[in-house]
């Protein structure tokens, strides 16, 4: 046992979703994907699976909330990715949900040549952009909902595109954790191929999340869940023992990201004002006097 | 006397389709020979309402009210709403409703404005309890944050108070071993205000989601001893019922009897000039 989980023993400062009824926690994202789906009269749901852990968890709740025949699937390869190909026939065979393909490396690289984008955030950027429109083309034609696969330690450190993988009608698992994901696949029993992978955007060959954040989730999701659910103090998450360097990262990385994690705000100057304080009943539609 | 908790989700801005959900569970208490059917806090609108509170607000004498009153001829109701005044300032309110009319209104006293809560801002807070007898039960109203504070709580103990009914519109938050987190902390509070005050103690949450925010349930009564008799599921619809009895808070006052050796002038002497 290092010293940092001997501090947490110490302290009691587990975090509880370490050891969380996770059947609970499914039964509050099915109730919830099922609500969202009725409020807004979508009759399906439309999911970009990559065959990564959040987008296979994701299609698993969403497929417990809606039946499968209410799941619209689409894969967007870009190049060479065997892999993901044979974790994707894992999980349709296992839950009998067709998938279709979408190719977006001839789109992509056209892109790339004309604009000559070499610098890897910026391919990864428009290829989570193209992968958005083709989502959204796919959500039109089947009246579907795209279901977003962003996790909280993602969305907290903004480590996904705005307007790319961002984009989304709901998010399901965006207030869990990437540990809290890991686990939430284990209790749905998903393909262990993908469970045990290293977590990877694949935006390039080789990559991995943990190598481009550079610090492994487990750590990360402790920092985050001190910093921002339990409102510890810079000074109190060092003296848990944790780097001082790897805590100003997170830190750094999530005060840089905030103007993702909101709608556009929009200039106030009426009395209501969408995304600020006019609220519709959704329910009806319309609002009994 | 049977009481019926009924942990529904009310429809978002929602008036008639919540009323209707309302009749079905009330026809449903009736059927099983409920006394008292306790719906949650605001149950006929929904919550968080925030710009549509001036829209979704009545009146404590409007038509309205008096069609869900109509529905209390063969069972009492507790009903939540938003209400408005004469002066336009809304109140999250609950009605008592008997034999057709609307008995009692209750004004939520603590209004939460921290984290997720937005109350005080659509709000105005009341400003007076509210206790009445029904049957053989001296009943006091709280509405969900209003349970926290222990002077409401007090007070009703020096009222004599038997029955705390608390709607509720408790949501859920963490997640830990053994399901809602926060759950746990209502239940050690609802035990042992009922325990500690020789007491019964009815709270009754919703379920359902607001924008992503899910009410959680587990409405529970506890009672004298404090023993939950009946608790509903968690995140479900559901219509529960038990029976609670003065000669159950007999018993427990037989054995432990803290009421003569109350000294209500030390709390008047300790708060002497100290209002607020």
């Amino acid at each position: 046992m290092n010293s940092i989980e001997k501090a947490i023993e110490l302290h009691s400062l587990e975090p509880p979703f370490f050891n969380q009824d996770v059947s609970f926690l499914e039964k509050v994202i099915v109730q919830f994907i099922q609500t969202e789906m009725e409020k807004y009269h979508f009759e399906n749901a439309a999911i970009a699976l990559s065959g990564g852990l959040d987008s296979t968890v994701v299609t698993y709740l969403a497929a417990r909330a809606l039946g499968k025949k209410r799941i619209k699937l689409l894969y967007m390869p870009y190049g060479e990715s065997t892999t993901s190909l044979d974790h994707l026939r894992l999980i349709t065979t296992d839950l009998g949900i067709e998938i279709e393909t979408y190719d977006v490396s001839e789109i992509a690289d056209l892109i790339f040549l004309e604009r000559a984008i070499q610098n890897p955030l910026r391919r990864g950027n428009v290829l989570a952009r193209l992968r958005m429109v083709n989502l959204f083309d796919l959500s039109a034609r089947e009246k579907a909902l795209v279901i977003g696969t962003s996790n909280k330690s993602e969305l907290l450190i903004g480590y996904s595109t705005w307007y790319g993988d961002g984009a989304a009608g709901i998010m399901p698992i965006g207030d869990m954790y990437k540990t809290q994901v890991r686990a939430m696949g284990q209790y749905l029993g998903i393909p262990k191929e993908i469970l045990d992978k290293p977590p990877s955007a694949e935006l390039w060959p080789g990559q991995t999340d943990e190598s481009e954040i550079g610090i492994p989730y487990e750590v990360l999701d402790r920092i985050l869940y001190y910093w921002v659910d339990m409102r510890f103090s810079k000074e109190d998450i060092l003296k848990i023992g944790f780097a001082e360097e790897i805590v100003t990262r997170v830190m750094k990385m999530s005060y840089r990201c905030l103007y993702k994690q909101k709608l556009p705000i929009v200039a106030k100057v009426s009395a209501r004002t969408v995304g600020v304080d006019y609220r519709l009943s959704k329910e009806t539609g319309n609002v009994s006097s | 006397m049977k009481v019926a908790l009924a942990q529904i989700v009310p429809i978002f801005g929602n008036w008639e389709a919540s009323f209707l959900k309302h009749k079905e569970y009330v026809e449903r208490a009736i059927e099983q020979k409920a006394s008292l059917i306790v719906f949650p806090e605001m149950s006929l609108t929904g919550y968080n309402l925030q710009d549509l509170t001036p829209e979704m607000s009545i009146r404590a004498t409007s038509e309205k009210l008096k069609e869900v009153a109509r529905q209390s001829m063969q069972i009492d109701l507790v009903v939540g709403f938003p209400e408005i005044d004469d002066h336009f300032r809304s109140y999250i309110s609950c009605a008592y409703c008997s034999k057709g009319e609307v008995l009692h209104i209750y004004r939520k006293i603590f209004l939460p404005i921290n984290g997720m809560f937005n109350d005080s801002k659509d709000f105005t807070p009341g400003h007076e309890l509210l206790s009445f007898t029904v049957n053989d039960f001296h009943m006091g109203m709280l509405l969900c944050r209003d349970m926290w504070h222990e002077e409401a709580i007090v007070s009703y103990v020096k009222k004599d108070v038997q029955c705390l009914l608390i709607p509720s519109n408790i949501p859920l938050r963490n997640i830990d071993e053994s399901g809602p987190a926060i759950h746990k902390f209502v239940e050690r509070m609802v035990r042992g205000y009922a325990e500690r005050n020789s007491i019964y103690a009815i709270y009754v949450n919703r379920v359902g989601f607001e924008e992503g925010t899910c009410f959680y349930g587990g409405s529970m009564i506890a009672d004298p001893f404090g023993k939950v008799i009946v608790q509903a599921p968690f995140v479900e619809e559901s219509l529960v019922y038990a029976e609670i009895s003065t000669d159950v808070m007999k018993r427990k006052l037989a054995s432990f009897h803290l009421h003569n050796d109350r000294r209500d002038a030390i709390v008047r002497k300790a708060f002497a000039g100290e209002e607020r």
